[in-house]
């Protein structure tokens, strides 16, 4: 979540600075400290209001994926009273109607998103840059306009990487190992394009991939209950029972060589995970895994050099582990 | 055949030669300004002891921070596999490695033949290495080489809270005002570093033998706590700081040019 709070950061100050002066803005609280504050920044700066949507990381270990009540509801007042202030501040009302239509939206880009990620997860060679996969990654925040345009731009994607499964193009080479990386950095690809480079393929990044808890039927009918619910399913939303039972299942299901966590220092929920994850895979899988502090907005933030170091080391240890279980097979 | 191995880090250059599996020379020199010249005099230094030339060499293999830089290699590869590969062929027991260089810090996990199962490296900043001691040298008047020994004669080390240049720095300003015995703040000074190494590298796990490579290797306070923090021994090799150049030496053996 550290580079999505990075990105928002950056994008928070490029919506103030280069666009009209907002009436309202609403912000996360939720997950990291840095959007939020940002947030605040933003109000003192241009002087205009800020409401904090809020959400519930205090689980019970290992209670996911039972969603409990309680933080649906709370969450849901949340963004409740955020349309409400909506209505107040800007005159505009959500209708229920609008939030399902919103609804539909996210539905159909998480469906061109989830056979994207199934093409990479079942092509040899990787046959585009995860890299690449951060442009209709993006899409999931737009509101209002070109929604029609994002979907078509999806099905292009797809049918384009299909052109390249096709003809057994790709960008890694076949049969490489195959690595997942905790990491989707929106802006600043440098971290990705390293991996790839080094010749590991990354059939799924971040949390691109939709586990199985996760497309369960809703019981809510409300739809804002609902949207708070959908929240919860994300294993990553809830707590870190949850976030490293989603890491090991991707491991089994993308049939995973190697591990690379990664954490953003700006991002407390984000720090711990991948720590506990990382022996957690180890130990459960026998694979290689290591934990990079990353900053996934801006290459300025951390060494390039320092992280190349790591990566290139990683990358040695993973092929020669390939190599080896190889031969221990026969 | 006859190979180099090439390391050129934050703080020197080493080159170490092998012939037939075995180093027979080596040289360690600052790495200064100039990162090319440096590496290509620290290797011409090293055959010269050898009583060789450039066009001895079978291959030449580079690492270190500056490993893509060395123009004359045929292969650039990372520090931790050749310090793994190093430390392997003099101590083939050794299953840690803690390596502390001029501006960073590992805990590496080899296997039995030299290979890397596991590693952790520091982040972003220069805290708990090298380039801290010699910034703390400086601060309390003392030259690299006398701060492991005055370590050792305190018997009442100083709390250093921080390993962060900066922030150590500080905290030094204020125990002078205290009139806080120097060799207490130096030691104070060792245990932090040891500290920060130790819990950086528990997510590798400290497996016995344990080896203690790289420049701040040669420096017996940094030892002295390190082995009161992990209560296990730390081994210290003859010449710490050329075992990166070494392993790439050795694994130039297996690809000449």
């Amino acid at each position: 979540m550290g580079q999505l709070s990075s990105d928002i950061t950056h994008r928070s100050t490029e919506c103030v600075t280069s666009c009209k002066k907002p009436d309202l803005g609403l912000g996360s609280g939720w997950f990291c400290d840095q959007a939020a504050e940002t947030e605040e920044m933003m109000s003192e700066l241009y002087n205009f209001e800020i409401f904090y949507l809020d959400g519930l990381n205090d689980w019970a270990w290992g209670a996911w994926p039972e969603i409990d009540e309680r933080a649906v509801k709370y969450s849901a007042n949340t963004i409740r009273l955020g349309l409400q202030r909506v209505k107040e501040i800007c005159g505009v009302e959500t209708t229920e109607d609008q939030l399902k239509e919103g609804f539909r939206y996210v539905a159909k880009w998480l469906y061109g998103m989830q056979n994207i990620t199934r093409m990479m997860n079942a092509a040899d060679p990787q046959p585009i840059s995860q890299a690449n996969v951060n442009l209709p990654y993006g899409l999931w925040a737009i509101a209002t306009e070109y929604r029609e345009q994002a979907v078509d731009g999806l099905s292009t994607m797809v049918r384009e990487i299909k052109k390249k499964i096709d003809a057994g193009e790709g960008v890694v080479p076949k049969g490489a190992p195959r690595v997942y990386l905790a990491l989707r950095t929106n802006v600043d690809t440098t971290p990705i394009r390293m991996v790839e480079e080094l010749g590991l393929c990354l059939p799924t990044v971040f949390v691109d991939w939709l586990c199985p808890q996760e497309l369960t039927k809703s019981p809510y009918t409300d739809m804002v209950d609902k949207i708070a619910e959908g929240l919860y399913r994300r294993p990553q939303l809830c707590d870190a029972s949850a976030a490293i039972e989603y890491w090991k299942a991707v491991c089994r299901d993308f049939r995973i060589d190697a591990v690379i966590m990664s954490y953003a220092y700006n991002c407390r929920p984000w720090a711990i995970d991948p720590i506990m994850a990382k022996l957690d895979i180890q130990k459960e899988f026998g694979i290689p895994a290591i934990v990079l502090e990353t900053d996934g907005y801006d290459t300025r933030n951390y060494s390039a050099e320092q992280l190349r170091t790591r990566l290139e080391s990683f990358a040695e240890v993973v092929k020669m582990d390939k190599e080896m279980k190889a031969a221990a097979r026969g | 055949m006859i190979t180099a191995g090439v390391d050129v880090g934050a703080a020197t250059a080493k080159t170490a030669i092998v012939k037939d599996g075995e180093m027979i020379a080596f040289k360690v020199m600052p790495t200064g300004a100039r990162v090319q010249e440096s590496a290509l005099k620290v290797t011409e230094d090293a055959l010269a002891i050898a009583g060789l030339t450039m066009s001895d060499l079978d291959a030449i293999i580079s690492t270190g921070y500056a490993r893509h830089s060395v123009s004359f290699a045929s292969r650039g590869i990372s520090e931790i596999i050749c310090h793994a590969k190093g430390v392997n062929h003099l101590i083939p027991e050794a299953r840690t490695i803690i390596d502390i260089g001029g501006q960073d810090s590992k805990v590496i996990g080899p296997r039995a033949d030299g290979t890397v199962a596991d590693f952790v490296m520091n982040d972003k900043c220069a805290a708990g290495t090298g380039r801290f001691l010699e910034v703390m040298a400086d601060v309390l008047e003392l030259t690299i080489d006398e701060m492991g020994p005055e370590a050792l004669k305190s018997k009442n080390p100083s709390s250093i809270t921080s390993t962060c240049t900066i922030f150590a720095e500080s905290e030094m300003v204020s125990l002078r005002a205290e009139n806080t015995p120097r060799e207490d703040m130096v030691a104070g000074i060792h245990r932090a570093v040891a500290r920060r190494v130790v819990i950086m590298g528990k997510t590798v796990g400290y497996k016995d033998k344990i080896v203690f490579t790289g420049g701040v290797a040669k420096n017996i306070g940094v030892k002295y706590f390190l082995e009161k923090e992990l209560g296990m021994e730390v081994i210290v090799g003859e010449n710490p700081q050329i075992m990166g150049a070494l392993g790439a030496a050795l694994i130039a053996q297996m690809s000449p040019k």
